[in-house]
């Protein structure tokens, strides 16, 4: 499969396949005049599943923990996005610390976005032995994700979301997913609703 | 609206998939795969890889076998590791540190694939260059070069302690280099290049009692030894000569017979035995000799297309345990690379998979 040569699998690739048409579908029928939060801070648990075999464990690892994002949205479907999160495992911890452009599609009550992310990963192994405990290693990370909110509260909404993640650590590459849902809280706003 | 719903099914759809994508494997791929653990003495470590094989053509050797470095590795140990064993349990990891005079013992971290020594090291004789143990994993045998002597040692099946055995260390001739157990544990081989010649040993709850007789003389620069899985025959790699040897193995006493030496390449490092297939690693012409043996006579003839070019210079050849690939270590590249057996004819097939290692490889072992 072609796009396995480049380092992803097929099943990963399906996955976001599945993501991109979810959004796509949903822009479709797009308002013209929309309104938007100027800040959304979105906090939650996150689930990631790492791709431990490339450094030498016996299967992938799942991990759990939290994801944290800020987006200011510049206008009602752009904004820029921060992302740090924390997973963990008995032998694996994995953090990042992201930053890139965020596309959002509005409506009433609920938001489509897709957001491609760029920044630093860092793994860290916790094994013991004689010279040190754990090793930890820092490298580059690439991702694109996408994610639905529904509002719950003029402030809150509930997200779920789906990220792919491209690791560079221990001097191999990793393709990790993350899966992350929990609530936004927004303030400030920016566009203005269309005259009736 | 519908558009909203069907993406919403699609969303649901994609969550679903990644939660299950905890693990993954092809039916003929083992799933586990096999930790592999190399000796590396100028390093003061041992090597660690995962390795991952492909095995659903073994008869036509297009079998293959990935390495994957551990996190962590190389895992430090006692000063100039010689020899590394892997206890049949495989939970424990023994390594000769032959410059320190003792055996450092490691748990394996199965999941990860890593080592963590367990202190305090376990003293030894002068000199520790080899180390076995019998099938069972209750007794290890430690041989001592310079003090002309093995250390016998019972090994605590839940914890992999060692405690040495009454009467050990158990006198052998100076300046011993390598030894052989053979698969029922009743009988030890040690291998002397000085003299190119066999000691045998009766074993009775570890503890060893010469085997009457003198000892078997083989070719010259006799430097390599292994016991047949049947434990019906001995061979030796005679370095010097460009021969292997065969010996006979009584199964009452242990006493050897030499039958006959047979050509190889030149400069034969290592030797290691799969019924019916024979492979003698060549560090001089860096290839492999493959002979079939005769059952019950022991004669050896070469595979056609024997000798197989691997290149590298190997000095240590380790046969995977499925018996479906043969592991070299080159100290001239720094490498471990991985051959299939072709299971029809007895060749060996290049799998192009190479490990590389810090220092050069001295000694390897691979879990089941």
């Amino acid at each position: 499969m072609a796009i396995e040569r480049l380092g992803v699998s097929g099943k990963t690739a399906t996955v976001f396949v599945f993501l991109v048409l979810s959004v796509v579908m949903s822009t479709s029928s797009l308002s013209v005049g929309q309104v938007a939060p100027q800040w959304e801070v979105f906090g939650g648990y996150a689930y990631r599943n790492v791709d431990s075999t490339t450094f030498g464990f016996v299967n992938r690892s799942s991990l759990n923990g939290f994801d944290a994002e800020g987006t200011y949205n510049i206008r009602p479907r752009w904004g820029v996005t921060v992302d740090i999160g924390g997973q963990y495992s008995s032998q694996l911890t994995a953090y990042n610390f992201l930053a890139g452009p965020q596309f959002a599609s509005r409506r009433d009550k609920s938001m489509w976005f897709v957001h491609g992310l760029f920044g630093k990963a860092q793994n860290t192994v916790e094994i013991a032995t004689l010279a040190r405990n754990g090793f930890e290693s820092v490298g580059r990370t690439l991702g694109v994700g996408a994610g639905y909110d529904r509002d719950l509260s003029p402030r809150f909404t509930f997200r779920v979301q789906a990220d792919f993640l491209r690791t560079d650590t221990f001097k191999t590459g990793q393709n990790d997913v993350r899966a992350s849902t929990g609530l936004v809280f927004h303030f400030g706003h920016i566009g203005h609703r269309p005259k009736l | 609206m519908l558009s909203k719903r069907i993406a919403l099914l699609f969303m649901v759809v994609g969550l679903i998939t990644l939660a299950g994508c905890n693990s993954s494997s092809t039916p003929s791929s083992s799933p586990a795969g096999h930790l592999a653990f190399v000796t590396l003495p100028n390093s003061n470590g041992v090597a660690a890889f995962r390795i991952n094989t492909n095995t659903s053509n073994s008869s036509s050797g297009s079998d293959t076998a990935k390495f994957t470095a551990i996190v962590g590795s190389p895992f430090p140990t006692g000063n100039s590791p010689s020899s590394v064993l892997i206890h049949p349990s495989q939970q424990f990891v023994y390594v000769s540190n032959q410059n320190e005079n003792d055996i450092s013992l490691f748990t394996i971290n199965s999941t990860v694939g890593s080592l963590q020594e367990v202190l305090p090291r376990t003293l030894t004789g002068l000199t520790p260059s080899s180390l076995v143990a019998d099938s069972t994993g209750s007794y290890l045998y430690a041989l001592n070069r310079q003090s002309a002597n093995i250390s016998v040692f019972s090994i605590n099946s839940t914890t992999g302690a060692l405690s040495e055995i009454a009467g050990s260390p158990f006198a052998t001739f100076p300046y011993s280099m390598e030894q052989a157990i053979s698969s029922s544990g009743k009988f030890l081989y040690v291998l002397n290049t000085d003299i190119s010649s066999v000691f045998a040993y009766t074993i009775t709850s570890g503890a060893l009692t010469p085997v009457a007789g003198l000892p078997v003389k083989v070719g010259n620069g006799a430097i390599a030894i292994t016991v047949d899985p049947a434990e019906t025959f001995v061979y030796v790699a005679n370095s010097s000569d460009n021969t292997v040897s065969v010996l006979s193995i009584n199964s009452t006493t242990g006493a050897l017979t030499l039958l006959g030496s047979y050509p190889t390449g030149t400069t034969p490092t290592s030797v290691i035995a799969l019924d019916p297939y024979l492979y003698v690693v060549n560090k001089g012409s860096s290839n492999i000799s493959a002979f079939t043996i005769t059952p019950v006579t022991g004669v050896l003839t070469e595979i056609t297309d024997s000798p197989i070019t691997v290149g590298n210079a190997p000095l240590f050849a380790v046969l995977d345990p499925d018996n479906l690939f043969v592991y070299l270590g080159s100290q001239s590249a720094n490498t471990i690379s991985a051959f299939s057996i072709v299971t029809s004819t007895g060749l060996l097939s290049n799998t192009s998979q190479t490990a590389t290692t810090a220092s050069p490889p001295s000694s390897m072992a691979v879990t089941k």
